[in-house]
């Protein structure tokens, strides 16, 4: 019985010093479909995946084979972790603790984990506005060299505030992106919007035109996703991501 | 609308976000409560103005909005696979009765927003 979660690679790969990007159903799938985009772009090769019994008990099946739904793409320089399904509140930690531990062995030098700031008026916004949280000097100096909008304060809810917290409590240079969103809604465009912030930061050329003239199909598909997404935002009161913390100083 | 028809489309809905018999899709689609109205919101993709259909009664509201051009899953699923989705279906029962005199719609990149004042009977108190 496997109580903890395990990290299963299924391809050995010789990682030197990679960047990984994390993509986990959140706020308008943001990090969802700039993930799938990326790695599908890069052409990246499924690694890894992870496993638990305190996972639901639920297999995706791509290409004719049965997979986890959380899964791990990359080469030597990206890794890109995945999910096809909410992460439930209780799991998280767990996880995370987990993902640190496999890093280390990667020998990590940054990650980034992608997600979206409700906007009430994303419909009046045609470019959403990129923020990003640093962890450090060195990921608050890639944040100034390529003039993103620094997150301040707030709240952060969920997966990607978890992941973060325990990379920094554990060295790993750590950011995360977050873009202006539909909360409810699948928004390609805001997935756009930080994919191209990526490629500055990476100094990649991922071409992000396919995204938006498939932003209509796009919505479709991650119709399901998106309705498990809002149920499990509710249980862990992603809402209170609009609240204003009281400044203790 | 017939309570009848209401139940059946439904029931029919339920568990699923598809409608096999009607070729449609049940859209992602929200009603936020505002105070003195109701919000609903709807994403319907691949979807123009001029194919959106609303019905209103004080305590349902009815979608329908027919696709410009068909959606097939070609590899996706299992059943549905195949299927030419040709358009989108909701029915809400709305939490609290509207003025439906009132209500105003919009549709701006493929999200509706339709706001339905909440029909308020103000009653005035005497203090003893």
């Amino acid at each position: 019985m496997k109580d903890s979660i395990e990290i299963i690679e299924t391809t050995k790969l010789v990682t030197e010093k990679p960047v990984v990007i994390i993509g986990i159903p959140d706020i308008g799938l943001v990090g969802s479909i700039a993930t799938f985009h990326i790695l599908d772009k890069l052409k990246l090769e499924e690694i890894a995946h992870l496993e638990s019994d305190k996972f639901p008990p639920v297999i995706v099946v791509h290409d004719k084979r049965p997979k986890s739904p959380i899964r791990i793409y990359g080469n030597k320089d990206i890794l890109i972790l995945i999910s096809e399904i909410p992460i439930n509140s209780s799991l998280i930690p767990e996880i995370s603790r987990s993902l640190i531990e496999w890093f280390k062995t990667k020998d990590v030098s940054l990650v980034m984990s992608l997600g979206g700031i409700a906007h009430p008026d994303r419909l009046e916004i045609k470019k959403p506005t990129v923020y990003g949280l640093g962890t450090d000097e060195e990921t608050d100096e890639i944040l100034k060299k390529n003039d993103i909008n620094i997150f301040e304060e707030g709240l952060i809810v969920g997966p990607n505030g978890i992941i973060i917290r325990d990379c920094m409590k554990n060295g790993i240079p750590s950011l995360y992106l977050m873009t202006e969103s539909h909360y409810r809604y699948p928004d390609p465009g805001a997935a756009a919007s930080i994919i191209e912030i990526i490629n500055k930061i990476l100094n990649l050329n991922i071409d992000v035109r396919e995204l938006l003239d498939k932003e209509e199909e796009i919505k479709i598909k991650a119709r399901d996703l998106m309705k498990r997404t809002e149920q499990s935002m509710k249980e862990m009161q992603k809402i209170r991501e609009k609240e204003i913390p009281m400044m203790y100083r | 609308m017939s309570r009848k028809r209401f139940l059946d489309i439904w029931e029919e809905f339920e568990d699923w976000a598809w409608s096999l018999r009607n070729r449609c899709l049940e859209p992602l689609c929200y009603i936020e409560d505002r105070g003195d109205h109701l919000l609903v919101s709807a994403d319907l993709p691949f979807v123009e103005k001029e194919n959106i259909e609303i019905s209103l009664t004080e305590d349902l509201l009815e979608i329908n909005a027919r696709m410009k051009t068909s959606y097939r899953f070609n590899r996706l699923g299992v059943v549905q696979r195949g299927i030419k989705f040709e358009s989108f279906h909701k029915i809400l029962r709305l939490p609290s009765r509207v003025d439906t005199e009132k209500a105003r719609a919009r549709f701006r990149s493929g999200i509706l927003e339709i706001e339905l004042p909440k029909k308020i009977q103000k009653k005035s108190i005497e203090i003893d």
